[in-house]
This record gives structure tokens, sequence and C-alpha cells, in this order.
């Protein structure tokens, strides 16, 4: 019997081997190449997963429908009657009392959050918990944004781990929220910019070059059934936004320019009047008043930015406050702007 | 770093990895030497056994990710897979010892006249010392000597009692100490 001394030394003695040591590398490659097909089937049971899910989901929405006669067609109908009678009053009472919202301003309740992490896109629920990854493709996918109506996903993607956003080709694709059905709604698109949704949902928005043909703001149908579709051609233009009731666009050129253009591209017109060196940032180049009637953005050098309101009626911009980004409130008429140290203490209220 | 943002970081860094192939052998090269160097002290240094329960592991982590749930490290859940996989190895070990224990008495006899080559390192003779030991005794200094496990933790892996297992630990040290106390003075 070891005594607890000895014990201690056979322990010590044992423990000099627990040192590091690297496998040999042709059992890496070998490994990984026997580890590939498993790999290779988790991924496409996962996705079998998430389109299984969704069917399921989806057979929830919408049982089957079967006819039951009812015993007595006399109680149903006054039934029927009572619950429209119910209906009709809840609905004239909230519509009374409820204040109306232009859009895109509304009720909306707490939906899912898209995010990119490793470069892909994940949805999470509102606290961030149950994450999971709804993009499998190669490459980097970036800058999620949901239809309002919170049904489909659009992002850009990326062919490249690394990405150059302004030298790199990349497609915009338009997916189910739950990252079924991706479809590629513009191919190769150089220095492609956010992809914005139309209001209705039907039409993707973006900027960039496609295989040198004339035009730099691009509509597309969001269900990927026809080619982009040029509505603006001044150069260097970048980042549409759309108005509120879909029928025209905001959208950047360079140098330092805003202009809104009709969806179609009619009527396009410089709406700022002033030098800058830039307008608006990467993604949030200006943002459309409730009503439709104006823009603020702001504007200045990389270092130094202002905010402004322009209208539609050919008014020059009115500089309204230093800072870096600005936001519409609700009702459209105030209106909060922050300084570049943004913080809830520097917000203040300014009248537009 | 908040204990939430950790579990999604780890169960993200798992995602990532299957997401695409280049990604996993990325991710693959960057994690399978630290599975690796666990096995390999814990079986003796040996070669094969630790790459084939390596191997074992990953298979066995990639059909299992879902079991994932981030609050440990990745290689820390890994690592925790290949120490079933080491006592599933030990035990298969074992049955084999009792089928064919002449053979492994001849093994050992080959092993003991390798470790008498002059100059040998230290830590070879001691991991020859280890592997020339019965699987059993193998196991339970592996679990409990270097992976820190109780007499209850190790036990259940190695389907014995606490107190069976403490037993077979006093025993697993004295073999050892007889196994490299001879293969020392040889040397």
């Amino acid at each position: 019997m070891l005594d607890a001394a000895m014990e201690a030394r056979i322990d010590a003695l044992l423990r000099r081997i627990d040192v590091p040591g690297d496998p040999d590398g042709a059992y890496l490659d070998a490994s990984i190449a026997e580890l590939l097909p498993h790999v290779r089937r988790a991924r496409r049971q996962d996705r079998s997963w998430i389109g299984q899910r969704r069917r399921e989901i989806a057979a929830i929405a919408t049982p089957p429908r079967r006819w039951q006669p009812s015993p007595s067609p006399v109680p149903a109908l006054v039934s029927l009657l009572v619950l429209a009678a119910i209906v009709v009053s809840l609905v004239a009472v909230l519509v009374g009392s409820a204040r109306r919202l232009p859009a895109p301003f509304g009720l909306a309740a707490n939906g899912e959050l898209a995010y990119v992490a490793n470069g892909h896109v994940f949805l999470a629920d509102s606290a961030g918990g149950h994450p999971r990854q709804v993009t499998f493709d190669t490459g980097t996918q970036m800058d999620p944004a949901f239809s309002r109506d919170g049904t489909r996903l659009a992002y850009r993607r990326f062919p490249a781990p690394q990405v150059h956003v302004d030298a790199d080709v990349a497609d915009a694709v338009v997916m189910d929220a739950d990252g079924s059905n991706p479809v590629v709604v513009a191919h190769a698109v150089k220095g492609l910019s956010h992809v914005a949704w139309s209001p209705d949902g039907r039409t993707i928005a973006f900027s960039g070059s496609i295989d040198g043909r004339p035009g730099n703001g691009w509509t597309v149908p969001a269900n990927g059934t026809a080619p982009p579709t040029s509505f603006f051609s001044v150069p260097g233009a970048w980042d549409p936004v759309w108005s509120p009731d879909g029928t025209q666009l905001a959208i950047g050129a360079d140098p330092g320019q805003l202009w809104v253009v009709g969806r179609d591209g009619s009527n396009p017109r410089r709406v700022s009047r002033g030098t800058y060196d830039e307008v608006g940032q990467r993604g949030e180049i200006a943002e459309w008043s409730p009503d439709g009637r104006s823009i603020v953005f702001t504007a200045g050098t990389p270092m130094a930015t202002q905010v402004f309101v322009v209208g539609l009626d050919g008014a020059p911009e009115r500089q309204i406050s230093h800072g870096s980004r600005s936001r519409w409130t609700p009702p459209g008429r105030p209106m909060a702007a922050c300084s570049r140290t943004c913080a809830p203490a520097t917000a203040r209220g300014l009248s537009s | 770093m908040t204990a939430r943002t950790g579990w999604v970081q780890g169960i993200d860094e798992l995602q990532h990895a299957l997401a695409d192939d280049d990604a996993f052998r990325s991710w693959y090269r960057r994690t399978a030497p630290r599975v690796y160097a666990y096995l390999l002290s814990r079986c003796g240094n040996d070669v094969e056994v630790a790459e084939e329960l390596c191997q074992q592991t990953f298979i066995a982590a990639i059909n299992q990710r879902s079991r994932f749930d981030g609050r440990s490290d990745v290689v820390t859940w890994l690592c925790g897979i290949a120490r079933h996989k080491l006592a599933d190895h030990f035990r298969a070990l074992e049955r084999d010892e009792r089928r064919q224990m002449h053979l492994v008495v001849r093994q050992i006899a080959v092993d003991a006249e390798a470790a008498r080559v002059p100059g040998l390192d230290d830590r070879v003779a001691i991991a020859d010392a280890l592997r020339s030991l019965p699987a059993m005794h193998q196991a339970v200094l592996a679990f409990i000597v270097l992976d820190g496990l109780t007499a209850a933790e190790a036990g259940r892996l190695m389907g014995r009692s606490a107190g069976a297992t403490q037993s077979l630990l006093h025993r697993a040290r004295e073999s050892l100490r007889r196994a490299y106390g001879e293969e020392a003075s040889d040397a």
C-alpha cells in the first residue's frame, strides 16, 4: 500500500506527460477529408430542419378545412350577427380613440432581430435569445433588412470572406424570413449599396454598377421575376431611400449631393443646393418625413457634419443643427438631433 | 462579456464552423490539436489511439451539434466528448485484455525492451509505463489524476461505484510505480 507522499509523487510523475502534442499534418489533412462528408450531411440536415419547421408552421396557420353542418342554422346566424356587432363596435372604439399615424409609423409588435455574425445572417428573438443561422452560403453576407411586413429578408452577399464593399461585386438576395427560398434578385453588382425595401414590399432598390450598363440606381422585383431596371444614372449615386408612399426615391450622388427621383426614373432633381464633401453616411443617407414632403439629411465633411432639412418645393435646405444623425419623431413634427457623441442626455427636440 | 454573450459566441463559433467547408477546415486546424493533445497524454502517448479517438470525437461533435448549448468553450465541450471516447476505448481495451491476456503480456515485454534504449526521454518512459498498465488502471489515472474528476465522476464514466473506483485508483498508482520504477532503473 502506498503512503500519501508516494501517491503524490506518482501523481506528479504522471502529470509530466500531460504536455501539448501536435498532431501530424498529414493526419489533419486526412482527417478533414474524412470529416467533410459528415459536415456536409449535417448542413443538409439543418437546412431540411428549417424547411420542415416552416412547413409545420404553415400547416398550423392553415389547418385543413372541413365542412361541418350546423345542427341548427338559426342559432349560428344569431351568433354570427352578435359577433359581427361586437367586432364592429370594437373597431369603432379603437379607430375613434387611436391617433392616426402616417406611414411608416404605426403600431408594431416586437419581432425578430436579424444580424450578421462571422459573415452569416442570424435571427434572434427580440431579447437576443434563440439565435439561429439562416444563411449558409460561402462568402460574406451583410446588411440584412426585413420587408416592412416582416415576412422576407434582403441582404448583400459577397463571394469572398474578406470584403471591400466599394470594389467587390456582390449579389442582392431576398429570402423568406425563416431563411428559406433565397432568390438572387441582382447578380454581380459592383459597389452594391444596402438594399432598400419599397413600402409595399414588392420592390428592392439599390445602387451600384451592373456589367457596365448605364445606371447607378436600380429597382428590381423582390421576387426576382425580372432583371433590375435603372432609375437613376447620375455618376457616383448611392444608397437610395424610398419615400413613405413608395413613389419616389432619395439618393446620394457625388460630390455631396442629394437627389430625388420618381421610382420609374421620372423627374430627377437635385434637392440639396450646398456644396458638401459628403451627404449622409453609408446606409443612412437621408430620411423622409412621414408626409413625404421633406427630407432630413446630414452633410458636410467626414469630420464635421450638420443636420439639414429640405422640402421638395425647390427651396434650399435649412441647417437646423450640428450633428451626425437625425431622425423624425413619429408625429412628423419635431425632430431629434444628436451630436456625434450621441447619448440620450445630448439629444434635444427641435421644431421643424 | 456577459454569460449570454459567451453562450451565443460559442454557438456562433460552432455554427460558423459547420457552415461551409473552408470554415470547417480552418476551425478544425485550430481546435483539433488541443483535443488531440488531451487524448495523447491520456492514452500513454499512443499516437494511433489518439488520432482515432480524436477523429471519433469530431464525428460525434458534428452529429451531436444540437446538444452544444454554449455554456462552455467549444474546446471544453469537445474534450468532454473526447473523455467519453477515451472511456469507451479503455472499456474496449479491458474486454480485449480479458480475451487475449497472453498477447497483452507479450506486448508489455516488447514495450519494456523499447524503454531500455539509453537516453530515452523521461516522459516517454512514463507514457510507456502508463500504457503497460491494465486498461482500467490507465483510465482511472487519466480521469482522476490528469482530469481532476472525483472518484464518483470517474466511476460513472467507467461503470464502477465510487468506492470501487477509489480502490482501483490505489492499485493503479501502485502499478504505475512498479512499471515506471522497473523501466526507470533499466533506462
